[in-house]
């Protein structure tokens, strides 16, 4: 278990703390703008928009309407997929920024992005022949591919952790 | 036994997220605008602006010639009124430099907003 703890939780640390600090600015951004705008939009956090009028951790009701468009699995399960992608923003956002579960947070984030560029915005990107429509998604995407990676560098609470783990 | 218990967990997990949405109600929005004072009418249409999502536009007729526009849109949300704003031509919106008309849903899932074109 702890082995398994330890995978997930370690970071990779790079040679220096300034380039720790390079790595961790974007995931900072990504994560702070992920958690009070993109998630809390559509997810009840304590910073959502009031006049949404959500509870805590309950998904606007349109967003499982728009999953369902997606067809195929997404059709059959719209509110898990939904509640899992707004999750993944508003909460993996807040623990990218935290660096707390990281690899983890990483990767429910990719996954969610994924899914937004190939099967929400695509038709964006055949429309207008472009893929300017995509590029928010494709940002969010590398950011969690590499603290997927990596994880939280020095900057985050899971280095204080494994620090601790030893 | 675990696998019994795997699928009671799935279950629960699958119940959780089934109450996890905002709830919604139906409600039928009936609009009629009088357009008496107003020349030369070719359309009417209700710019319809409920919270978090993008503006619809619904057009408004005057099926019996008495220059009173109506329309019908059934929306499923979870709040209690829209905001709405109405067009004549496309192209003249009114209450410019005023704020959206609040119409506020009734308990029975039907609503009736009457109002005059350009008036509070």
């Amino acid at each position: 278990m702890k082995k398994i703890l330890k995978i997930i939780i370690e970071p990779i640390l790079q040679k220096t703390w300034f380039a720790d600090f390079i790595l961790f600015t974007p995931r900072l951004i990504c994560g702070f703008y992920l958690t009070k705008d993109f998630g809390a939009d559509k997810f009840g956090m304590p910073w959502s928009p009031v006049e949404r009028e959500m509870g805590l951790f309950e998904v606007i009701y349109w967003f499982p309407r728009d999953v369902e468009a997606y067809g195929g699995v997404f059709a059959e399960f719209p509110v898990f997929f939904a509640w899992m992608g707004a999750f993944a923003e508003a909460v993996g956002g807040l623990l990218l920024l935290l660096g707390f579960n990281t690899r983890i947070s990483g990767f429910l984030i990719v996954c969610t992005m994924l899914v937004a560029i190939f099967f929400q915005k695509w038709q964006q990107v055949i429309e207008w022949g472009s893929i300017w429509g995509i590029l928010p998604a494709m940002g969010f995407l590398w950011v969690g591919l590499y603290a997927m990676i990596l994880g939280s560098g020095r900057f985050g609470i899971d280095y204080l952790i494994s620090k601790n783990m030893k | 036994m675990k696998r019994i218990f795997s699928i009671i967990y799935l279950i629960d997990f699958a119940i959780i997220l089934q109450s996890c949405v905002q709830n919604t109600k139906e409600q039928t929005v009936i609009f009629e605008v009088d357009m008496k004072a107003e020349t030369n009418v070719k359309s009417v249409h209700a710019i319809i602006n409920v919270i978090s999502q993008d503006n619809q536009k619904l057009e408004l007729r005057d099926e019996d010639l008495d220059s009173i526009y109506k329309g019908e849109i059934v929306l499923d949300i979870p709040f209690g009124e829209i905001k709405t704003k109405f067009v004549k031509n496309d192209s003249e919106m009114e209450l410019t430099d005023k704020d959206s008309r609040v119409v506020k849903f009734s308990e029975s899932g039907k609503t009736v907003y009457t109002a005059v074109f350009n008036k509070l």
